[in-house]
C-alpha cells in the first residue's frame, strides 16, 4: 500500500498529541496501535468493551469508531480516565483477575461515577452492559463500584 | 482514497455527488465492525458524523423531524417523541456505549434494522435529498436501499403518538438479536402497528389503519392481524408473536403505555 492510501489521524491521547497513518477503513483502535499505544482488542465489533476509551468525554469502544472520525478528538485511556478511588476498590475487592477487560470497564465505570455519583447496583450493571468479563462473574466489580461511589459521596 | 467528514448537510450532498460509491457512515457502529472484519473495503468513506446541522430534533405539531446523525441515546434523552417512546427500545438495542454513537437514520441501512419496527409504527419517513435536486423526497423507513446513488438520507420524519408500546422477543434483554418485535402507536391519523418478520428482523408494516388496536376489547383481533403480517414459521413462533401483540395492546390501553423491552422465552 502506498503512502497515498493512508489517512492521517492527529489528536490528543492521554493529554499528549499523537499521530498515526492508517488505511481509510481503519478504526481508532487500529490508529492507537499504529501510534504505539495498543489497547486490549477483543471482538472488534463493539460487543466486548475491552477497547473502551473516553472519546471527547464519552466512553466508546475504539473498535467501532472510524479512525478518521477521531481526528482532532481527545482520547483518554484508563491510564488517564481512571478514578483512583475506583481502581483502589477494584483491587481491594479482587475484581480484576486476568485484567484484559479492566482498562475498558474502568473507563466506563469512572465516567459513571463522575456523572452519577449516587448509584445503585442496577445502574452499575447497566453500565457494565457491553463489557465482557470471563473471570469475575461481575459481582466483585459491582461491589467495588458501589464502594467507590460511597467513598466519593462520604 | 479519501476519508471525507463534511461539516454541513449541503457539503455532504456535494461530496456524495462527487463520490457516489463512497461508503456512507453515520456513527460507524455497524460499518466499522464490517470494515474490521474485512467485509467492507471502501475506496472512499463519507463520514456524516461531524455534521453540525445534522443532529437537530425539531418538533412541529404532532410530528418530529430528526437530523441524519441524531444518536439513538440522544433521541431517547430528548423525549421529543413523548416520554417513554424510545425507552423500551433502547433497552433492547445494543449497549449503552454503542447507543451513544449509533444513529437512528444509520440503523435503517443495516440488516437487520432493529429500529425500523418502531419507526414504522410511528409513521416514519426517511427524508432523502441530492445536490442536483431542489427538494426532498420521502421514503418508507424500510426502503433505505431505494436511495439513488447521489442521494443521502438527511433525516427522519416521525409522528408523536398519544400512546406507544414496544415488545421484543430475544434470548436475553440486552445485546442479543431480536427474534421478533411488535410496536404499536395511537396517532392523530389513526392507530398504527408494525411487526418484524420472525427471526428475519425485517420490518413488515401492518396495514396502516389497525382498527383493533384502537378498540380496548380488540386484543385478539389485533394479535391476529399482527401474526398475519409477520407470518411466523412455526406454532411456537405464532404464539410468541401473538403474545407480544396482546401485551402491546394491553399497554396501549392501560394508560401508561411505555416502550418496554420485556424478554420472555
Amino acid at each position: 500500500m502506498s503512502g497515498d492510501d493512508l489517512v492521517e489521524v492527529r489528536g490528543t491521547l492521554d493529554g499528549e498529541p499523537y499521530h498515526a497513518e492508517v488505511p481509510v477503513w481503519a478504526s481508532l483502535l487500529d490508529a492507537l496501535e499504529a501510534a504505539g499505544r495498543p489497547l486490549p482488542a477483543g471482538c472488534r465489533g463493539g460487543q466486548c468493551g475491552s477497547c473502551t476509551v473516553s472519546l471527547d468525554g464519552v466512553p466508546t469502544p475504539a473498535c467501532v469508531v472510524p479512525a478518521g472520525a477521531a481526528a482532532g478528538a481527545v482520547v483518554e485511556t484508563a491510564r488517564r480516565a481512571a478514578l483512583p478511588v475506583l481502581v483502589a476498590e477494584l483491587a481491594a475487592a479482587g475484581a480484576t483477575q486476568c485484567g484484559y477487560c479492566s482498562p475498558g470497564l474502568v473507563v466506563a465505570l469512572s465516567h459513571l461515577l463522575s456523572t452519577s455519583p449516587s448509584l445503585d447496583a442496577p445502574a452499575v450493571r447497566e453500565a457494565l452492559t457491553g463489557h465482557l468479563c470471563r473471570c469475575t462473574g461481575y459481582e466483585a466489580i459491582v461491589t467495588a463500584t458501589l464502594a467507590a461511589a460511597a467513598r466519593l459521596t462520604s | 482514497m479519501a476519508y471525507l467528514r463534511p461539516a454541513t448537510i449541503a457539503s455532504a450532498l456535494a461530496a456524495r455527488a462527487e463520490l457516489p460509491r463512497a461508503l456512507v457512515c453515520g456513527g460507524g457502529t455497524a460499518v466499522q465492525p464490517a470494515m474490521n472484519a474485512g467485509l467492507l473495503r471502501p475506496a472512499d468513506v463519507l463520514d456524516l458524523g461531524g455534521l453540525r446541522d445534522g443532529a437537530a430534533i425539531d418538533a412541529c405539531g404532532d410530528r418530529v423531524r430528526l437530523g441524519p446523525v441524531v444518536r439513538v441515546a440522544a433521541a431517547a434523552r430528548a423525549h421529543a417523541l413523548g416520554a417513554g417512546v424510545l425507552d423500551g427500545l433502547l433497552r433492547g438495542f445494543a449497549t449503552p456505549a454503542v447507543r451513544e454513537r449509533a444513529t437512528l437514520t444509520g440503523n435503517l441501512f443495516q440488516a437487520p434494522a432493529d429500529l425500523a419496527v418502531v419507526l414504522t409504527a410511528l409513521d416514519g419517513s426517511l427524508i432523502a435529498a441530492a445536490a442536483r435536486s431542489r427538494g426532498e423526497r420521502r421514503l418508507p423507513v424500510t426502503t433505505a436501499d431505494a436511495l439513488e446513488p447521489d442521494e443521502l438520507a438527511i433525516g427522519l420524519d416521525l409522528a408523536v403518538p398519544a400512546a406507544f408500546a414496544y415488545e421484543r422477543l430475544a434470548v436475553r434483554e440486552v445485546a442479543a438479536p431480536t427474534l421478533a418485535a411488535v410496536a404499536a402507536a395511537l396517532l392523530a391519523g389513526g392507530p398504527r402497528a408494525a411487526v418484524t418478520g420472525y427471526r428475519t428482523g425485517t420490518a413488515v408494516p401492518c396495514p396502516g389503519a389497525v382498527p383493533h388496536l384502537a378498540d380496548p376489547a380488540g386484543a385478539d383481533g389485533f394479535a391476529a392481524e399482527v401474526v398475519a403480517a409477520a407470518a411466523p414459521p412455526t406454532p411456537y413462533a405464532r404464539r410468541s408473536v401473538a403474545a407480544l401483540a396482546r401485551r402491546c395492546h394491553r399497554r396501549i390501553h392501560r394508560g401508561d403505555a411505555r416502550g418496554d423491552a420485556d424478554v420472555r422465552r
